[in-house]
């Protein structure tokens, strides 16, 4: 009677649902089969291009994994701050890596310079103006000039080179700030402003614009990335030898490729 | 001044974008709102979809929609040039921006205005024989007034805090384009920038709540004087 007198359930659907059960139950398994120990490495985004191949190369990648966060340095200060769990913090200029040095949320002596960058001028590919020095962007032809938020690195570094070299004053009435260094990048490869300054790197990675002319290294502070292992780090062994390694003359040509001057050639 | 930032000028900034923005608009929400409340054309149904476009688009992408039409290469950038006038980058950038992201709102509130007017009050005026145009002004216009004038304090409200397509189009320009969202960003990205954003808080805390109040205000009004018998 009762369960037994109905007609047999769908011994096919039956199949299926354990097939489907037992993939589910499996995947943890692979997912643990493939489970090196993550590194978590939040990193300033103009360093988007090069970590990923500077992570590829570390010997310490077949023990472990390198992970991604690649957003503005003052963002990620600040979720580090609001207790985000990573091992590597890497800053796109020294004041943020100082914020969180202030607010212990590094390890100090784990702090160092990993990589430089310079700092150019651009104009949109398709235009024909030319410029070989700073100076020459007092001609009144070089209408618009984009610079990215005072507020952030690439920003901070164009003004002090434009108030350095003795042309804020005439060039200010000029200016365009951009939100970061690629939207600047943007407004120059679309021919919506006649020069920006970016960052080499951003220069070379953006076909559609063309570089003027370099920033003297001394008109400006020296454009740095100081990385430091996180205090708290779940992995800090692997942090410090990944650091260790983005430091290394192994490292430099990775460095060199994606346009920055690399720490371990100095 | 906090870290570069010039917080009074901010809000400032905003006000006069959002005022400019529900003023410029006045007129063709009034006009897009009156046609689609009370005509029928081939149509319809996409200009009421598109004018929804602005306020489901990401902001960013209207931005973006907005420099590629307006700016140097944009046909309408390369016709405003020939006439002198910059739209990127400038403080009618802001307006713009505001304006577009906030139109839709603008328009549907003018739509509803004008569909809860009787047209039977229009068809009396008509009979009496004053002309169209006068029965609009006359009648119709000032029923609809305070539902219009809500839609005006929504695309206000609206320009207050725009962000996304005014950075795109108009930069984050220290007295010019840069309003309170815009200075709130940048503080956010400034060592130090926290000290600031107190009063850029409760400036936009307050004028928000001054337009909901207002607007609620508003459409008060709009209903008991539909509801008045003549």
């Amino acid at each position: 009677m009762g369960l037994w007198s109905r007609p047999p359930p769908n011994l096919y659907n039956r199949r299926m649902l354990i097939a489907a059960l037992a993939a589910i139950l499996a995947m943890p398994a692979a997912a643990a089969r493939d489970a090196r120990p993550v590194v978590t490495v939040l990193a300033a985004a103009s360093l988007a291009d090069a970590m990923p191949k500077l992570a590829a190369a570390w010997p310490g990648s077949a023990r472990a994994r390198v992970s991604f966060d690649f957003d503005a340095s003052s963002r990620l200060a600040r979720q580090i701050e609001q207790g985000l769990e990573a091992d590597v913090f890497a800053s796109a200029d020294e004041d943020w890596m100082d914020y969180a040095a202030r607010r212990g949320l590094i390890e100090p002596k784990t702090r160092r310079v990993v990589a430089g960058n310079a700092l150019v001028a651009v104009a949109p590919a398709a235009s024909a103006a030319r410029a070989s020095s700073p100076r020459e962007l007092l001609d009144p032809a070089w209408r618009r000039l984009a610079l990215a938020g005072e507020t952030v690195p690439a920003g901070k570094y164009a003004r002090q080179a434009l108030t350095r070299l003795g042309l804020w004053e005439a060039l200010s009435g000029r200016v365009v700030r951009g939100q970061d260094v690629r939207s600047t990048l943007h407004w120059a490869a679309v021919g919506e402003v006649d020069a920006a300054v970016v960052y080499a790197t951003d220069a070379a990675a953006e076909p559609k614009v063309r570089v003027l002319f370099v920033f003297p290294p001394g008109s400006h502070e020296p454009i740095v990335y100081p990385a430091a292992v996180l205090a708290g780090a779940p992995q800090p062994g692997l942090a410090r030898s990944f650091l260790d390694f983005c430091a290394s003359a192994a490292a430099a040509p990775i460095w060199k490729a994606a346009g920055f001057s690399a720490a371990g050639a100095r | 001044m906090i870290a570069g930032v010039d917080v009074g000028s901010a809000v400032r900034l905003s006000l006069e974008i959002g005022l400019c923005a529900a003023g410029l608009g006045a007129a063709p929400a009034a006009a897009l709102g009156w046609l689609l409340a009370r005509r029928d054309f081939p149509g319809k149904t996409a200009v009421s979809g598109l004018l929804l476009l602005p306020l489901v688009l990401p902001p960013v992408v209207t931005g973006y929609a907005l420099l590629a039409a307006l700016g140097r290469h944009g046909l309408l950038g390369r016709a405003l040039g020939v006439l002198g006038v910059e739209i990127p980058f400038t403080f009618a950038g802001a307006v713009a921006a505001a304006l577009v992201v906030g139109f839709p709102l603008y328009a549907m509130a003018a739509r509803s205005a004008f569909e809860a007017v009787d047209p039977r009050l229009e068809e009396a005026s008509l009979s009496f024989g004053r002309r169209p145009w006068r029965t609009f002004r006359t009648v119709t216009l000032p029923l609809a007034l305070p539902g219009l004038a809500a839609g005006a304090v929504l695309a206000f409200a609206r320009g207050l805090g725009e962000f996304g397509a005014t950075i795109v189009l108009a930069g984050n320009i220290e007295g010019r384009t840069r309003g309170i969202a815009l200075a709130v960003y940048t503080l956010l990205e400034a060592p130090g920038g926290e000290k600031g954003l107190g009063t850029l808080l409760w400036a936009s805390v307050g004028l928000a709540a001054a337009a909901i109040a207002g607007y609620e205000w508003l459409w008060r009004r709009q209903r008991a004087r539909l509801e008045m018998r003549p």
